[in-house]
């Protein structure tokens, strides 16, 4: 079996109106992969987001990375928050069965 | 108002409104899903959109139609310029622009129920008024990124900390030219704009191939469409309890005052019943699509709770209830 990889995944809870802008930040990052789901429904300091209209939906965005680049990232998401961006942001520490041999290159 | 008026709020579409709005307070577990919810919204803009085309192939470019899109456009940097000193009495720059935008641009579904309105009346309107809401989307929105931009860098200039400076350093990165993108490239503003296109290219005679699905489905899908309006509105009115009696009375007195003006407007210059109401309910009615996803973006420092909720659970259904015949009523006054 393969060596369990350390990585970080962090979990963006956000308005999908701001997907493209975030994915657009991460990418600059060098983040190459992620996966957005889509909220049925929510609520919080906005009101209900009830998922029908861009302006009251919710997303949820995933990316496993590096500690290295996590840093990078949360300094720019610290940035569009500090901007009034309506972001939540959680880090959790996953392990991960990498898609090569630990001597290999990982994707992010 | 007449019986025949009255006789409005008992529109199936309308009824099925209220039953919404009705499921959502008693709690009820009903729910239309989100992706049919959207699929309903889109194929209501698909039937407009087309039905204006083709009308407007059939009337063909006329000076009445030129007189009305001014009418429109001159409402859409109207009415952001004289709201925003208005809510600035009450609220800070940022919710003042935001709100001011989300009421100079226009409620596509407003409009649908606009034209169900005065197709039950037997009163035509003219296919251009599809162009009319489409030109009114985006300049209130430019005129209210402005305003933030300037509450921004007066916020910059009396130095308030590190948080300024980096909002500061926002301005340039919602430029005009991502504004209008971000406007026009808009789902629906594109499926609409493509559909009178289609509507336009075709003509009345190939229309009749796309009749039974854009046509004759259209009120009983609208009936659908207005129940989970209904649910989504009563969900919102209980989260408006604590927005004040001042931005409570803005979105109910605002529309009236709009719709005055277009009327006023429209009588001088001589347009018909059907395009004036038209205009009217355009310039009464506030965004609850496309501008709230780009104000979010745009003027991120405004609170989504006050404009969406404003627009989508008072003034939506204010104009839709009421507001739709009283500004009728008002036009057949004059």
């Amino acid at each position: 079996m393969r060596r369990l990889e350390q990585k970080k995944l962090l979990t963006i809870i956000t308005s999908r109106a701001f997907e493209k802008i975030i994915i657009e930040a991460v990418r600059m990052r060098g983040v190459g992969g992620y996966t957005v789901v889509q909220a049925s429904s929510g609520a919080g300091a906005s009101g209900t987001q009830a998922g029908m209209f861009d302006g009251d939906s919710n997303i949820l965005i995933y990316i496993i990375m590096s500690e290295a680049r996590l840093v990078t990232v949360l300094d720019d998401l610290e940035d569009m928050m500090n901007r009034g961006y309506r972001i939540k942001a959680v880090v959790t520490d996953i392990s991960i069965l990498p898609r090569k041999n630990a001597s290999g290159a990982s994707t992010n | 108002m007449d019986i025949k008026l009255f006789a409005t709020l008992l529109d199936p579409a309308i009824l099925f409104f209220f039953l919404g709005i009705f499921a959502a307070l008693v709690r009820s577990n009903l729910e239309i899903p989100a992706p049919i919810a959207k699929f309903l919204s889109l194929y209501l803009l698909m039937a407009i959109g087309i039905k204006g085309g083709v009308a407007l192939s059939v009337s063909g470019f006329h000076m009445q139609m030129l007189v009305g899109l001014a009418i429109a456009l001159f409402m859409a940097f109207l009415v952001p310029l004289y709201t925003f000193p208005l809510l600035r009495r009450k609220l800070d720059g940022f919710n003042a622009a935001a709100i001011a935008a989300t009421y100079g641009s226009v409620s596509a579904v407003t409009f649908i129920a606009a034209g169900q309105f005065l197709d039950n009346q037997g009163i035509e309107y003219g296919g251009y008024m599809a162009v009319a809401l489409v030109i009114m989307e985006a300049p209130a929105v430019i005129m209210a990124v402005g305003l933030a931009a300037m509450t921004r860098a007066s916020l910059a200039k009396h130095g308030a900390g590190a948080a300024v400076t980096n909002i500061g350093q926002h301005d340039g990165s919602f430029s005009l030219k991502k504004i209008l993108h971000e406007s026009f490239t808009d789902g629906a503003i594109l499926l609409l704009m493509g559909s009178l296109l289609i509507g336009f290219i075709v003509g009345a005679e190939s229309y009749k191939v796309m009749k039974p699905f854009t046509g004759d489905l259209f009120k009983g899908l609208l009936a659908f469409f207005l129940l989970e309006m209904g649910i989504l509105v009563a969900r919102r009115i209980r989260e408006m309890k604590g927005v004040g009696p001042f931005l409570i009375a803005f979105a109910f007195l605002i529309p009236v005052v709009n719709a005055v003006i277009v009327i006023t407007l429209s009588h001088l210059a001589g347009l018909s019943a059907g395009d004036t109401l038209m205009l009217a309910v355009l310039a009464a009615s506030a965004s609850y699509i496309v501008v709230p996803a780009v104000v979010r973006v745009a003027i991120p420092e405004a609170n989504p709770g006050l404009y969406f909720g404003m627009a989508l659970a008072l003034t939506f259904p204010f104009n839709v209830v009421l507001g739709i015949p009283m500004y009728y009523q008002m036009i057949q006054l004059l």
